[in-house]
């Protein structure tokens, strides 16, 4: 049901797509028809990627068309097994893992004949809307493990945990601090972009979550840091020295934000997807900007175009007919 | 800043108009060669003496004349690390394109951010005042397309995080 | 963890094909179209000092008839050319975002381009994807060449040339083009105003004229389904009139459909149309009275203007992409009348210089028209094919190459070598 409300959250700024949705929609594409009501068995080998470094293989074999694998390569997987990850494939896709092939790190194999019950519901679309949307549930374990000791009221001042989320630039970045608190969680992103532009772009568009706060009502506090100077709550913890990259974001999320499972799963959803969202955006504006120097090209170009002296040579005419004449 | 930037640009306005004063000068050293004497700079008599005409530190318009041809080049005032961008981004843009603009240089001169090279060919071809208008209009431009696109970055950012904090 | 998979987009001018290298089909197919709201003119929101994300408002390929109240459509390609760079970027950035959710930092590109393409739209089209999206990688390929390399799925590993002539039928035109060793031939490529869009024209107004019970609204999707399902090409126009004539009922087929509204179904009969329509090709006075070469004849004479020591190569080697040239033994015939054409000429050579007294030995021209699985998306399984060899990070432009020198990079792309 919450994943479902995300799926139609594509555009509600009521302009255009602001929100890239969680789920894989090839995987989806490709899910739906073989455990959904039309129960397509036909074999399948696919091979897709996702954000923030995910890689995965569909492969349905000949011999069996009703048992679908996916494979799933995904960074850090020891990390977030630990952190979570292992008990969320367990409650989601309960006895379904499987050995993963080489250059994987999960799997999980679904008998379309009977899909597994999860916490979503027992019907076979659901569970290809559930495995569209692994990544989100794999990456964001941590995330969700530690919102949910958070609403129980179990959350404690413990370690922090560290998810790498995608793939560092030269200078670092890329990871995610969870700092857990007994009346909240702090989220720290440390951002970066390789190219000059990006991380220019990124800086501005960081510092507006900040002033955001102001003009949301009830949204998590967010607070921004430069590249070298790291945010007190992260302070001493290990490989923390980004100097240079684009800078920290952090959102303290409390007991609110919280309150439900699905608004705790909405929100796992925007934070595993924050540097996507940021990625999206800092390349759509590039696209604006495009945009905008070719009009203003044209504009010049049309100022140059007047300063042109009329050709004085005797142009060529064409009567009605056809016949060319020239007017002297 | 506003009062400083109309003077600036009528100095640049007027010095252009004297500035250019060229005609066709075959090359000296090559037969049947014709060759803008500010780019080959091959002997000193036939150079005329360069003038740079500021605003500001950063904002500033170099005009080398020549016999037959006048070399403006043009530094745009970059406030903060986001304008610098934008700049770079923005000259960067029209000078790949400077086949269609016929007088811009493919790369500015050492120093400045965008440059034109204006021979005797283009000044027969195109009225006088109004390639000046348009070197005028062209840096008025500049500034402003560089302005505009900051604040609308900025309130495209305002947005975004608006977006993203609401879906809490 | 092994290289990601590079992304491979065919921008054609009626469908884009993408997907991820490596795969057999492509991921999405979707029209080449953009929507934009109508309301509001294209370019206002560029000039106005008001900032915000107005054009992030738009809807591309199928999502485009979902919207026609408020967002009118545009085609940002035409004739295979990109037109409209705002709108092509945003299909881009659509494209990769939505629906390949790839991140464009980490995959290299594989974008395809028309023969005779300028050089100007390839630096173009490197700006937007070098300075947009940071791309680590890109290689824009002519879409005949990965026709020509589509086609190695029937060959062996020995047999794999870049020589050959595609011939590319889509929707909107045909085109014959000769390539040699991975170059095309500009010169001598050769146009045809017949495709897809004119066969269905073509059986519709059978159709109609046979006063088949089709209601009108359907009439042209039940043309292009009967083309689809039902046509194919006959080896010979008058005897197969006698076929059908001297047994209705094994030829003639039926066609069921449901009326939009009522609900009721309706039949009507599928008749000459199953081998008239493609016909067009190889008879095109049946339907069109202004170009009246036949294809075979087009194909023949597209060879003919090569350099003479390509020809032997281009014939033995004619791919069909595209398709319009997924006809049954649409390759059969084709091959047939080229053979008939080629061996009459060297016949008639022959008795010339016989008649001249003189003797020659010519060795026989092979004729080879290769039909194959993945015609109807030749050229993106091609480029799927091409960028999953460790070969296309050769031929790739960098990013750091497009730092260090800029768009100019892309006029030129290496050519792929056929071994791998």
């Amino acid at each position: 049901m919450a994943w479902a409300a995300k799926q139609s959250g594509a555009s509600s700024a009521g302009s255009g797509l602001m929100h890239l949705p969680t789920q894989n929609s090839i995987l989806l594409s490709s899910l739906t028809p073989r455990l959904g009501p039309s129960n397509l068995r036909e074999p399948c080998e696919l091979k897709v990627s996702d954000f923030d470094d995910v890689i995965y293989k569909l492969f349905v074999p000949p011999e069996a068309p009703n048992m679908i694998t996916l494979h799933i390569g995904v960074r850090d997987w020891s990390n977030l097994r630990t952190n979570g990850g292992q008990a969320s494939l367990d409650t989601n896709f309960p006895s379904c893992e499987t050995k993963p092939d080489e250059g994987f790190d999960v799997a999980v194999v679904i008998n379309a004949d009977d899909p597994p019950k999860g916490p979503w519901g027992s019907t076979g679309e659901a569970c290809a809307g559930r495995l569209a949307d692994i990544k989100t549930l794999l990456i964001g374990s941590p995330f969700n493990a530690a919102l949910q000791s958070l609403d129980s009221g179990t959350s404690s001042s413990g370690t922090v945990t560290c998810v790498d989320m995608h793939k560092p630039t030269s200078r670092g970045g890329g990871k995610c601090y969870i700092i857990p608190k007994p009346d909240r969680v702090t989220f720290v992103f440390a951002v970066d972009f390789e190219d000059e532009t990006d991380r220019a772009l990124a800086r501005i568009f960081l510092q507006e979550f900040v002033e955001a706060q102001r003009s949301v009502n009830n949204c998590p506090p967010a607070a921004y840091a430069r590249g070298h100077e790291p945010p007190t709550e992260v302070q001493g913890v290990e490989g923390i020295e980004e100097d240079g990259i684009a800078g920290f974001v952090s959102f303290t999320l409390f007991k609110s934000h919280v309150g439900s499972t699905g608004k705790r799963e909405k929100a796992v959803g925007m934070l595993v997807n924050f540097g996507t969202y940021l990625q999206y955006h800092v390349k759509a504006t590039k696209t604006y900007m495009h945009m905008r120097m070719r009009s203003k090209v044209n504009g010049l170009l049309q100022v140059l175009s007047r300063a042109k002296q009329e050709s004085t040579e005797v142009k060529e005419k064409k009567t009605f007919q056809g016949k060319s004449f020239q007017r002297t | 800043m506003a009062n400083t930037l109309r003077p600036y640009l009528d100095c640049v306005r007027t010095t252009l108009d004297s500035g250019l004063c060229i005609r066709n000068f075959p090359s000296q050293t090559v037969e049947r060669h014709n060759k803008p004497e500010i780019e080959v700079k091959g002997s000193k008599e036939l150079l005329l003496n360069p003038l740079t005409i500021c605003r500001t530190s950063g904002e500033r318009t170099l005009i080398e004349p020549s016999v037959n041809s006048v070399r403006v080049s043009v530094a745009i005032k970059q406030a903060d690390e986001i304008e610098e961008i934008l700049c770079h981004k923005f000259t960067r843009f029209l000078m790949q394109r400077s086949e269609q603009f016929i007088i811009m240089r493919r790369k500015p001169t050492e120093g400045y951010d965008i440059s034109f090279l204006i021979t005797h060919v283009h000044l027969e071809k195109m009225w006088k005042h109004k390639l000046v208008d348009f070197v005028i209009h062209f840096m008025e431009e500049i500034d402003k397309e560089i302005s505009g696109m900051k604040i609308a970055i900025n309130a495209r950012a305002r947005i975004v995080a608006n977006e993203f904090m609401k879906k809490f | 963890m092994d290289f990601k998979p590079p992304a491979v987009i065919d921008n054609g001018t009626g469908y884009t094909k993408m997907g991820y290298a490596g795969n057999v089909e492509p991921q999405y197919i979707i029209p080449t179209t953009i929507s934009l709201p109508s309301s509001k003119g294209t370019s206002s929101f560029v000039d106005s000092k008001r900032g915000g994300v107005e054009d992030l408002d738009f809807y591309i390929g199928t999502d485009c008839a979902k919207h026609t109240s408020t967002h009118a459509i545009n085609y940002p390609i035409r004739h295979g050319l990109i037109e409209n760079w705002d709108n092509m970027e945003r299909l881009w950035q659509r494209c990769i975002f939505d629906s390949l959710r790839c991140d464009p930092q980490e995959h290299y590109m594989l974008l395809t381009e028309p023969p005779l393409n300028t050089p100007e739209n390839r630096e173009y089209t490197a700006e937007i994807m070098f300075e947009t999206f940071n791309v680590p990688g890109l290689y824009i390929a002519v879409q005949a060449v990965l026709a020509l390399a589509a086609s190695w799925t029937k060959k062996s590993v020995a047999e794999r040339t870049l020589t050959g002539t595609v011939i590319d039928s889509g929707d909107g035109v045909t085109h014959v083009i000769p390539v040699a060793d991975g170059y095309v031939i500009g010169s001598c490529i050769k146009h045809i105003p017949l495709a897809g869009r004119d066969i269905t024209n073509f059986v519709q107004q059978i159709q109609r004229e046979r006063k088949e019970p089709i209601p009108a609204e359907d009439s042209l999707e039940t043309a292009r389904r009967t083309k689809e399902m039902h046509s194919y090409v006959c080896p010979d126009l008058v005897k197969e009139f006698a076929k059908y004539d001297s047994n209705p009922q094994k030829y003639i087929r039926k066609y069921e459909g449901i009326k939009k509204g009522t609900g009721r179904t309706w039949t009507s009969e599928v008749g000459y149309e199953r081998f008239l329509g493609p016909e067009i090709f190889f008879n095109p006075e049946i339907f069109s009275s202004d170009f009246l070469t036949p294809l075979p004849e087009v194909v023949d004479e597209a060879i003919l203007k090569c350099p003479i020591d390509t020809r032997r190569g281009l014939y033995n080697n004619i791919v069909l992409s595209g398709g319009s040239t997924m006809f049954k033994d649409f390759g059969r015939r084709l091959n047939r009348d080229i053979k008939k054409r080629v061996d009459g000429r060297m016949q008639a050579n022959l008795e010339r210089l016989g008649a001249l007294g003189r003797t020659a030995n010519a060795q026989p021209i092979d004729v080879n028209v290769v039909s194959h699985h993945m015609q109807r998306y030749a050229v993106w399984f091609g480029g799927s094919m091409l960028a999953s060899t460790p070969e296309f990070y050769r031929v790739c432009h960098t990013k750091a190459q497009y730092d260090e020198e800029g768009p100019r990079i892309a006029r030129h792309n290496a050519v792929f070598t056929a071994q791998m």
